[in-house]
């Protein structure tokens, strides 16, 4: 019932959406800004508490005049958009100028600067560093919106209408901010954006809460970002305060799919029930006030504000200015068209589809990287933090956040999906001309990179194409599917998650639509070579493949064979002859696979992907990148070591002398009687004194070459370890091993060094009484 | 993250079937904080999969492992 309604829902704001672009597109009044639309810059969780403020300026000013130097600082903070770079650097100059060193640092402190700074200087920079920042992370928001068909950048010039917005669309907002109802929803979004980033704060942590909000408003910006795309005028960006309430309920809508991602890093159902309570508020606010809503696209402000539009000059990008809109259309059209033909041409041109793809995906990625890493990052890596290094781009936003991504998310994923996407031949399907195949593929890969829903590609196709809305839906779907799936399996082979046993899980859209072919496969988990080709299953599927064993709850994963065959054969029952070659007994296992709270699953991840150890103690390059070097896992030797340690440990097993039928039958008795008394066997089972004990350690430390290198690797963890506690023999507090035996107590085995194996305590305990050898078994 | 932890073993009690040496526990301290890394190891032919939770470089007995207050 609800989804019913969401779907109407969603139609009326199309078709609003609609009707008010349309009277606004025809005018000029191309490259308004969109200011407030969305508020994303995601500080408190998604909602910018700032959003919408003017009076900065002044509430500094009078903070300042009172003498209450923080508060002013504050105030620049909090309304850091009223503010330019400059003013920001003579607000703080004015403020900080009369001070001495200690007054500034009681200032730093006071404006929240946990550091310590040791002179007035550095108090100063850290208090602009910080107001800046904030700044420019709302920028880089507000540029991804105004941007969003800007793939080279801010009057890069490959997108006609990449020009700097005139400041319109706050007029709008403000307008349309007098409708009372569109004040109350937003009023209401923020408080409950703002409660559910709070109790995910207490559960989480600030940053994973945050991470875990902006997850969900990724999708959220796509759409805002892409809204206006259904004009037909690709580029300009008109995105109102209607709009936002429709990017609101379409963010709560991604916000369910990104939570069953942040689900699978929290192993929890807690972002599920986040997502479903602002959908809930929004099907009940939106409901409560849909007859208001409905009466604002004939409203007189807004006919008003239409008039006004006419009457504005408005800035433009000469070089780019057109004098109608058809115009335009057509001229970005013809640009498209000849970059998407010189792109599918060219196997070379990477660095094409990258510019092309990334400015729609990396930077909401990015935001949450941020959120989450930024912090750490400083720690380990503050060089790339001075001001030398930010000038010189090689500050954490402009090198290697970006190279991160680049490496990690953003390249593989969307250049292969859009590039299979752009590549798929249309010209075959039934009444298909050559001319709506291209249209086709456009429409599509449009749609794929401003992360649009698969109904909103078929409404662009219908339109576009020439189609049946319900044939546009089903090429919209299935091919979406296929890209998306396709493309991430090979993104994921790239980058070589299969060798630490990464797989993908089976996702339906998990809703009462499922059909019976989906169904049963719900929860499978496939290799990557297995799930090659499988999706769609058929057309109209909307399943996708989550990563897996990348620490998700498995509770309800179908990861073995015999659970993975039932599945397929009951996909089936139909008739259909589908479902991989075959599916292999050994099912990949991965060091990912424990459950871990988000920044231990974004750590490990991005220990693994960022090149490949973004933050592994590893020696770098000028760009951050790892140098390779044979330096292993903190606490664990390289695989080298490892494996020289493996080699040793087997030929003790192989060599290990077997011990006499009497030993063995003498040691299960003194089991037996040990095991009614319920006590240990004592004495000799420990191997002797703790002087024995030591010196047995010590042989064993040398015999696995501990001496040259300072420690043992434990053969089957490879973690490093040592013979004693003492700090003077072991400066670098390695843990001390266990003595592991060959032969156990059952076979006969004691405390001989030719029967001994240096192990760490998890390998030894986990080993049990299982034997290494055959001999003497019961 | 930082967290604190019981050393692995820390609490055993031993039966004659679970023979473990208990040795490394007459010097060490029980009690372990630092960075958590988890790590799973895959199974050889000579050893079973087992999972390693290390804190601060030793290993912790995962039902101990507590975020840092």
């Amino acid at each position: 019932m609800r989804r019913q309604f969401l779907a109407r829902l969603k139609r009326k704001f199309r078709r609003l959406r609609l009707e008010v672009i349309d009277l606004i597109r025809d005018e000029d009044a191309l490259g308004i800004d969109v200011r407030n639309a969305f508020c994303p810059t995601g500080e408190g969780g998604g909602v910018d508490p700032s959003c919408g403020s003017s009076t900065g300026k002044q509430s500094a000013e009078k903070a300042m005049a009172a003498g209450e130097h923080g508060k002013a600082l504050k105030a620049a903070y909090e309304n850091h958009r009223d503010f330019t770079y400059p003013e920001i650097n003579d607000l703080v100059d004015k403020i900080t100028g009369p001070m001495k060193r200690a007054e500034s640092q009681a200032l730093a402190k006071e404006f929240g600067i946990a550091k310590p700074l040791s002179s007035k200087s550095a108090a100063v920079a850290e208090i602009k560093r910080k107001i800046m920042e904030r700044k420019g992370s709302w920028e880089r928001t507000q540029f991804r919106a105004t941007n969003a068909f800007c793939p080279t950048g801010e009057g890069g010039g490959i997108d006609p209408s990449c020009s700097p917005g005139s400041g319109m669309a706050a007029k709008l907002g403000a307008v349309i901010d007098k409708v009372p109802v569109i004040g109350k929803i937003k009023r209401g979004m923020t408080g409950v954006m703002k409660s559910i980033h709070g109790r995910l704060e207490k559960r989480y942590g600030s940053k994973a809460a945050t991470a875990i909000m902006t997850s969900g408003a990724i999708g959220g910006y796509a759409v805002a970002a892409g809204a206006f795309a259904l004009t037909g005028v690709p580029g300009v960006p008109i995105v109102n305060d209607l709009i936002s309430i429709a990017a609101h309920t379409a963010l709560a809508e991604i916000g369910l799919q990104a939570s069953r991602l942040a689900k699978r890093f929290t192993g929890n159902a807690s972002s599920q029930e986040v997502w479903q309570e602002i959908q809930d508020y929004l099907a009940t606010m939106i409901e409560e006030y849909r007859s208001e809503l409905e009466q604002i696209q004939d409203g007189p402000e807004i006919r008003e504000l239409i008039a006004e539009f006419k009457n504005q000059s408005l800035v433009a990008n000469d070089r780019w200015r057109f004098l109608t809109s058809p115009e335009k259309v057509k001229a970005f059209q013809e640009w498209l068209k000849t970059q998407m033909q010189q792109i599918i041409r060219s196997e070379d041109d990477e660095e094409l589809w990258r510019a092309y793809i990334e400015q729609g995906f990396r930077k909401g990625a990015g935001r949450a990287f941020d959120d989450v890493r930024q912090s750490e990052l400083k720690k380990r890596r503050p060089e790339l933090f001075t001001p030398e290094a930010q000038r010189e781009g090689m500050g954490f936003f402009a090198g290697t956040r970006d190279e991160f991504l680049r490496q990690s998310f953003a390249r593989p994923v969307s250049v292969e999906r859009v590039k299979l996407l752009a590549g798929r031949a249309f010209d075959d399907l039934e009444n298909i001309t050559s001319d709506m195949a291209a249209k086709m593929t456009r429409a599509l890969t449009d749609g794929l990179i401003e992360g649009k829903h698969s109904l909103e590609v078929a409404s662009d196709l219908a339109e576009q194409v020439d189609l049946t809305y319900s044939r546009a839906e089903l090429i919209a779907r299935t091919e979406l599917t296929r890209a998306h799936a396709q493309g991430q399996l090979q993104a994921m082979e790239e980058m070589g998650v299969a060798e630490v046993g990464v797989a993908v899980e089976w996702a339906t859209a998990n809703d009462d639509a499922v059909c019976s072919k989906c169904e049963p496969l719900e929860g499978v988990v496939l290799s990557l070579a297995e799930a090659q080709n499988l999706l769609p299953r058929h057309p109209r599927c909307r399943c996708v493949f989550l990563p897996a064993n990348t620490g998700e709850d498995t509770e309800n994963q179908k990861d073995t064979k015999k659970e993975i065959e039932r599945a397929i054969r009951e996909s089936t029952e139909g008739g259909d002859e589908w479902g991989p070659p075959s599916v292999s007994k050994e099912r990949p296992q991965s060091i990912f696979n424990q459950r871990m709270q988000l920044p231990f699953a974004l750590l490990e991840f991005s220990r693994f992907v960022g090149n490949m150890s973004y933050f592994a103690d590893c020696e770098r390059d000028p760009k951050g990148r790892c140098l390779p070097s044979g330096k292993g896992e903190q606490g664990y030797a390289t695989s080298a070591v490892q494996e020289a340690s493996v080699k040793v440990a087997r030929a003790k097993i192989k060599n290990a002398p077997v011990p006499s039928k009497e030993a063995a039958a003498k040691a299960r008795e003194e089991l037996a009687r040990a095991k009614a008394e319920g006590s240990r066997p004592g004495g000799e089972s420990r191997g002797g004194g703790s002087k024995d004990r030591q010196r047995q350690r010590l042989n064993l430390f040398k015999e696995f070459g501990g001496e040259t290198k300072g420690y043992v690797a434990c053969p089957w963890t490879g973690l490093k370890m040592h013979w004693t506690d003492d700090p003077k023999e072991n400066p670098n507090g390695y843990p001390k091993f266990e003595r592991g035996k060959i032969f156990t107590k059952a076979q006969g085995g004691g405390y001989q060094i030719p029967n001994l194996i240096p192990e760490s305590f998890a390998a030894n305990r986990s080993r049990n009484d299982r034997p290494m050898r055959k001999e003497n078994l019961k | 993250m930082i967290v604190t932890a019981k050393r692995l073993g820390w609490d055993e009690q031993l039966t004659a079937e679970q023979e473990y040496d208990m040795a490394p526990y007459e010097e060490s301290s029980d009690d372990l904080e630092g960075e958590l890394l988890v790590k799973k190891i895959p199974a050889r032919p000579e050893h079973p999969a087992f999972t390693v939770h290390l804190v601060g470089g030793h290993e912790a007995d995962p039902k101990t492992i507590k975020p840092k207050e």
